[in-house]
């Protein structure tokens, strides 16, 4: 499948599940993100971006989900528990420490931070689907200093991570053992400047190599843009378009099935095309 | 080919001119060396051709360039990418793709080559270059010697009629070193490429080089013949100081060259070298030491002993697992199986204090270990850290080099004096053994002969040195002990002049030269008693 059609397929469905709106959608949509990383994953190069993206919307939301009970503007509705409320200045009415927690502060919290959760996931499962550099490629040729811009961060990420380590142990080696904040800067320095000096490195060999020269670049393996790239790329939109008359028609549980069985299909689809050819 | 006409360039904010007024000529299909000390403005010079300083890295150009007819003032490098291919100095840097076959693609991909002709182009670079069974590997985990090769097919895609190569070897052991090279010689050779190459081991390529340009890092610039620049130069291979030493009326520039004219000379004594006593103090032992990495099997069933006292050198090819067992002894690997004892005590054990007393790691890329913004601030912190009398650190470096000025970034120094700074930095706690990760990557001779006589002092005050190394030259010089590791295990292990007279790869070029010797270094040489029956003397 193009690479294109990966990014074009999960950006629709995250989408929908925005405007669909609903817990049981986004977490449907989590797991199918997960099932189709598992059978297509392609890129290997930048380690597991699905895993990091995962490890990412876990965190974001046990972020929220903690400065929703201890701070803000409490929803009525039925209190769950009771925290004990700090006592603040008049000039700051309107702000709340602790107190109590209602069920509805929570939901509305857990419904916003699945919808965020789910576009960083549809990211991960986009860049683990297809190799990121190939994209960028495709999008940018002709849009010179934004497409080098895109090509460096991709690739010095690795690279990142790597003078990281190297230099985390090379500080071991210098008998420091405990990172404080303090000396946090010594990590830095030497990544940053690594990455710098990478940085500098690879625009200049794409300078040399004649990157965003010519006006029309070409392809060496073209990824053809087929008949089931437009099948899914029909049938994402037009799940973005009717998700709202799903949700409102049917009931929770058949809406959300009708969402996964259009989701999936088309890559069923592929796969019976793929078969016939 | 390339005419450089009134070429001068200086760095804004810098004091030093790299070039001055530089007029030549490079011919159509010549093979140019390009030499100097590291910091000298190598680098920079071969940037020039190709238009990248002064368009895309600063720099003050006045003068011109012209690469087979046409201007760099006027072109930006992009646009003279069909006519020059160029190497960068870590490949691995200038990668864009991932995959060996769009990495050499990628050229023809933005110059916008049709489909069909960019398979056949891509076809023929693969064929020249040897690359059939890597064509759909990821380029992050090739060998050096493969990354090396893929860049320069993807220089040579393009049908360049110049290619620039910035230190092609620096990172690779002897025989990845040596196929590199040979390929390097058969395109200036087959396809008539010109060929502009900077290299600091001058005994890999000096016989098969036109003409040389010496960079001497104040704006002058001497060209000449391999032999004509080899008079002038303080920058001499083993075999050039050996015939310099000796006074030879000509200078020979290959093994070969030597063995002819040494042929009728007399050697009444053989003159031995000093033999290594070892002591019988156990230092590190390592037993049955396994390694497999996702599957693949690094190292297997090592066993070893190290005496205090030792110096030894660890060689073998890229990947052979020399940095993964020093990184072991070191304790910061630590998935390993089978055990390793240092000093009666687990490496990964160690932290803090009694790591650094006894353990002193240089890594690979010195730099690693700095995070000062000046020497004096990097060296007060090393007391800091370690609760050292404030100023051990600066004494340690002024015993072992004063060249150094405190008032720099430690990142400004010359590769060679950041790998004195990290020495002194490891040095300042006193540790017993010193542990070095190849430490001549991108040395010149002179830094060389400058680690050599530091390591030398300290191994006669009784430090135990281990080091993975590639450069045979620095391992005849000092070692008492060299290990080869291959496929995974070690295949030999014994004193330094065994090992290294063992095998031709290994073999430095005195040995290779007086092979009927017991002769390694250019000093054996010329404490020799020779008389010279032939005319050359």
């Amino acid at each position: 499948m193009n690479s294109l059609s990966w990014w074009l397929w999960s950006i629709l469905l995250a989408a929908a599940a925005i405007r669909a709106g609903t817990l049981c959608i986004g977490f449907l949509l989590i797991l199918i993100f997960t099932l189709v990383v598992a059978k297509h994953k392609k890129s290997d190069e930048w380690g597991n971006p699905f895993k990091l993206t995962m490890q990412l919307a876990l965190a974001a939301t046990v972020v929220r989900l903690f400065f929703a009970i201890l701070i803000g503007t409490p929803l009525p509705g039925k209190t769950l528990i009771s925290l004990p409320q700090l006592e603040l200045p008049n000039w700051l009415a309107g702000i709340r420490v602790g107190g109590d927690v209602t069920r509805e502060r929570l939901i509305s919290v857990i419904n916003e931070s699945s919808k965020f959760a789910v576009v960083l996931i549809a990211f991960g499962a986009a860049s683990a689907l297809s190799s990121p550099v190939q994209v960028i490629k495709l999008i940018s040729g002709r849009i010179y200093l934004f497409g080098v811009t895109l090509i460096i961060a991709v690739s010095v990420l690795p690279q990142i991570v790597n003078s990281f380590n190297r230099v985390q142990s090379a500080r071991r080696m210098r008998g420091l053992t405990k990172l404080r904040l303090n000396n946090f800067r010594n990590i830095i320095t030497p990544v940053l400047e690594e990455s710098i000096e990478r940085a500098i490195d690879l625009s200049a060999a794409m300078e040399s190599r004649g990157f965003g020269y010519s006006k029309n670049p070409t392809r060496y393996r073209p990824e053809k843009f087929t008949l089931s790239d437009l099948l899914i790329f029909t049938s994402s939109i037009y799940l973005l378009i009717f998700t709202p008359v799903l949700i409102n028609s049917f009931g929770a549980l058949l809406a959300t099935t009708l969402f996964g069985i259009f989701a999936l299909s088309p890559l069923f689809l592929i796969r019976k095309q793929v078969v016939l050819a | 080919m390339i005419t450089f006409s009134n070429v001068s360039l200086i760095y804004p904010n810098s004091q030093r001119t790299i070039l001055d007024n530089l007029t030549f000529t490079v011919d159509e299909s010549e093979l140019i060396l390009v030499i100097g000390l590291t910091g000298a403005g190598k680098s920079s010079f071969m940037k020039l051709i190709n238009g990248v300083i002064p368009h895309h890295t600063a720099g003050l150009l006045s003068g011109e360039i012209i690469v087979d007819g046409k201007t760099t003032n006027l072109l930006k490098p992009g646009e003279l990418s069909g006519v020059i291919g160029i190497v960068g100095q870590n490949p691995l840097n200038g990668f864009v793709t991932s995959k060996v076959e769009d990495e050499i693609a990628f050229t023809l991909e933005t110059n916008g080559f049709a489909p069909d002709v960019m398979r056949k182009r891509v076809e023929e670079v693969i064929d020249l270059l040897g690359l059939q069974n890597l064509r759909d590997r990821n380029l992050f985990t090739l060998s050096g010697g493969e990354q090396q090769r893929v860049a320069i097919a993807a220089a040579l895609v393009m049908n360049p009629k110049v290619l620039i190569l910035d230190e092609p070897t620096s990172a690779l052991d002897p025989v990845a070193a040596e196929e590199v090279l040979a390929i390097v010689n058969k395109l200036v050779h087959d396809l008539g490429l010109t060929v502009i190459m900077a290299e600091h081991k001058l005994e890999r390529v000096i016989h098969f080089v036109d003409r040389i340009v010496l960079v001497n890092g104040d704006g002058q610039v001497e060209i000449g013949t391999p032999q004509e620049i080899m008079q002038k130069s303080e920058i001499n291979p083993p075999i050039v100081k050996a015939a310099k030493k000796l006074n030879l009326a000509t200078i020979p520039l290959s093994v070969r060259e030597l063995k002819r004219i040494s042929a009728t000379w007399q050697i009444r004594k053989k003159a031995m070298r000093e033999k290594f006593i070892a002591t019988n103090d156990q230092l590190i032992s390592v037993k049955n030491f396994s390694v497999a990495i996702e599957g693949k099997t690094i190292l297997k069933s090592v066993n070893l002993v190290f005496n205090s006292g030792e110096i030894v050198a660890l060689m073998g090819r890229n990947g052979a697992g020399k940095s993964t067992l020093l990184k072991s002894i070191s304790g910061q690997f630590k998935n390993f199986t089978g055990s390793i004892v240092v000093n009666n005590r687990r490496p990964s054990d160690l932290v803090g204090k009694e790591l650094v007393q006894n353990i002193g790691f240089v890594p690979q890329e010195p730099s690693d270990l700095f995070y000062g913004n000046t020497v004096a601030q990097e060296c007060e912190m090393v007391d800091l850290d370690n609760k050292l009398t404030i100023g051990t650190t600066i004494k340690t470096l002024h015993s072992l080099s004063n060249q150094i000025k405190l008032d720099l970034h430690p990142r400004d120094l010359s590769e060679g004096q950041k790998l004195i700074l990290a020495i002194s930095i490891v040095l300042a706690t006193r540790p017993k053994i010193l542990i070095l990760d190849e430490p001549t990557r991108g040395l010149d001779y002179q830094a060389k002969d400058i680690l050599v006589s530091i390591l030398q002092k300290l191994a006669k005050d009784g430090t135990t040195i281990l080091m993975a190394t590639h450069d045979v030259e620095l391992v005849a010089e000092f070692a008492s002990r060299v290990l080869v590791i291959a496929e995974g295990e070690l295949i030999s292990d014994g004193p330094t002049i065994e090992v290294l007279t063992a095998s031709p790869a290994f073999a430095p070029q005195m040995a290779k030269v007086f092979s009927n010797q017991n002769w390694l270094t250019v000093n054996d040489v010329i404490s020799a008693d020779i008389n010279f029956t032939g005319n050359d003397a």
